[in-house]
């Protein structure tokens, strides 16, 4: 076949990676080195977060403090949270982004290279920084990853650590999505009008708004919640007339925004691999694009179902009760639209597949316990309890984190040319779509029975279904383990990929070889290959 | 066409600096907002 993709056109950008670590890595400018490397810090630090909850559910084995202190469980849970979410999940998605966003919409590169090397190269000190204060006096964060003060201000000398490594990596995330954004705006091939985009792009680009808009009001809680400390001011504090109340309008204001942030992409991948292993164009492509858009916009005006208990007026606990409820119609059409992509689909279960079909089932578990903690009444026997530990973990870890290994397994063989162990990925994915279950599910029994969060003792009577879940915990924890496993394997060699990889896959990403050159587009793809390409 | 590319490099650096200076933009006025609270 020949590629427009290949052309060895007289420009200077007909040359392989650079020779040396430093030239190739440190120095990096290549879309496809930069999603590389920002997928492997996230593989690192989903282990390390990992770790961090296997102590976590190996304290919470059985009743009774046995490994850790109670001010070491605390800061375990708020840096397991702040690893996975800023460290593992995002960092996955703006690796994926990198990757795609330029092959998908036939450009030759992210808008600013450079600029996406900075992003990247912030996050290892950021992170560095961060775990460095398990070693610092008072040892590090312990008030949960919400920093809710009082409590996240009267700590050790973490406090500082902990708000400028927020910092660094909300000026890594606003740069990425800056990127992203100008890639998607300015660096589409023609042809490739916004409505052709494929879903993912799209998924990511109203991600990367959402990004900018909230990124800076987390900076700006912290900011604050620092010069509470160390500058004499009283924003959150009663004392000099602030309120701390207010700190926590702030932090959901961003951090409602910031779980679409997480899952949004993971709707992106779901809308690409459910098309290609059914065999059947994407059920409602604008509808997907409109439902997005709404759930977008819906998550500025939610965010004190959070906070229901801290005490509002009737009137805003409507409001909130029900703008949250809303937010299910335009999920539901996208649940709707995924299984209507599959029906009368020519289905194949491949690890892509598999996973992306693990999501919607669990995923909407994960939206109907929402709904559930979003109705006032309930939400206040619920608040704090484990229930909406089960509650959030469903929806991050079979939604976002197996459409980040759905996405993976997808486009893997286009990323090393070859095909992985499909046994090997088939065992991964039914290890951790069971052992997933085990672990989350008897958290929902914990809740309803009143078993508060954040504590690493408990009364006797949830000894059972905590034993289970642990169990869950670590059987998941070593499953993951196949997944590197996988990948190592696939990328040192294997099967030859061939240019489309999957029978039923469609996009420009598909258009270009296996594995995927070094530069790729550098010549726009023509009309025929961009209709060829597109389904929709 | 090279003119074409260094136009649309033009483009997307500009519109990088308006995202950026957005940002920037949002975390002061979040911050001023609430100077009144015993800043």
């Amino acid at each position: 076949m020949a590629h427009s993709a290949t052309d060895t056109h007289a420009d200077h950008d007909h040359h392989g990676p650079a020779k040396g670590f430093i030239r190739r890595w440190v120095m990096a400018t290549n879309h496809k080195d930069i999603g590389t490397m920002y997928l492997v810090f996230a593989g690192i630090m989903f282990f390390i977060g990992g770790a961090m909850a296997m102590v976590i559910r190996a304290e919470l084995f059985k009743p009774g403090l046995q490994f850790l202190d109670p001010q070491l469980f605390n800061s375990m849970t708020t840096m397991h949270a702040l690893f996975m979410i800023f460290g593992g999940v995002m960092p996955a998605w703006v690796g994926l982004a990198n990757w795609m966003i330029p092959m998908q919409v036939g450009a030759p590169d992210m808008a600013l290279p450079r600029l996406n090397n900075f992003s990247f190269w912030i996050l290892p000190f950021a992170f560095l920084l961060l775990i460095s204060t398990l070693f610092v006096p008072g040892g590090s964060p312990a008030g949960g990853w919400t920093l809710y003060p009082p409590l996240s201000v009267q700590g050790g000398d973490s406090l500082p650590m902990a708000i400028f490594a927020i910092h660094m990596m909300g000026i890594s995330s606003i740069l990425g999505s800056i990127n992203v954004i100008v890639t998607l705006m300015n660096m589409r091939a023609p042809g490739v009008t916004l409505l052709r985009m494929p879903l993912f792009c799209w998924t990511w680009l109203i991600t990367a708004y959402l990004l900018i808009l909230v990124m800076p009001v987390l900076a700006g809680a912290v900011t604050m919640l620092l010069t509470d400390h160390f500058f004499g001011t009283t924003f959150f504090s009663a004392s000099g007339g602030g309120d701390p109340v207010l700190f926590q309008h702030v932090f959901w204001f961003f951090g409602h925004p910031e779980v679409y942030i997480l899952i949004l992409p993971a709707f992106g991948v779901v809308s690409e691999v459910i098309p290609t292993f059914s065999r059947k164009p994407l059920f409602g492509f604008e509808s997907m694009v409109y439902a997005t858009a709404s759930i977008g916009f819906l998550s500025f005006i939610v965010w004190a179902h959070h906070m229901f208990t801290v005490g509002m007026p009737l009137a805003g606990q409507m409001f909130f009760m029900l703008t949250t409820m809303l937010i299910a119609v335009p999920t539901g059409v996208k649940v709707f639209n995924w299984s209507a992509t599959m029906w009368k689909g020519s289905i194949s279960f491949e690890p892509p597949m598999l996973f992306a079909i693990a999501f919607l089932f669990l995923f909407t578990i994960g939206g109907f316990s929402g709904l559930m903690l979003a109705m006032v009444p309930a939400d206040f026997q619920y608040q704090d309890t484990y229930f909406v530990v089960a509650h959030f973990h469903y929806v991050l870890v079979p939604g976002s984190i197996f459409s980040i290994i759905a996405g993976i397994y997808y486009w893997l063989p286009k990323w090393s040319g070859h095909m992985y162990n499909m046994k090997l990925a088939k065992w991964h994915f039914w290890l951790s779509a069971i052992f997933v279950n085990v672990l989350f599910f008897p958290q929902h029994f914990l809740g309803l029975a009143g078993m508060p969060r954040r504590i690493p003792d408990y009364s006797t009577q949830f000894s059972d279904w905590n034993a289970v879940s642990s169990i869950g915990a670590f059987g998941f924890g070593l499953s993951q383990l196949l997944f590197p496993i996988a990948i190592w394997q696939c990328v040192r060699g294997g099967v030859q990929a061939t240019d489309r990889v999957w029978e039923g896959a469609h996009g420009l990403e598909w258009e270009l070889p296996s594995p995927a050159p070094y530069h790729s587009w550098g010549t726009p793809p023509s009309l025929e290959v961009i209709n060829r390409g597109s389904v929709h | 066409m090279l003119q074409d590319e260094a136009e649309r490099r033009r483009k997307a650096r500009n519109n990088a600096f308006r995202l950026a200076a957005f940002a920037l933009a949002v975390y002061v006025i979040f911050i001023v907002s609430f100077m009144h609270r015993g800043a």
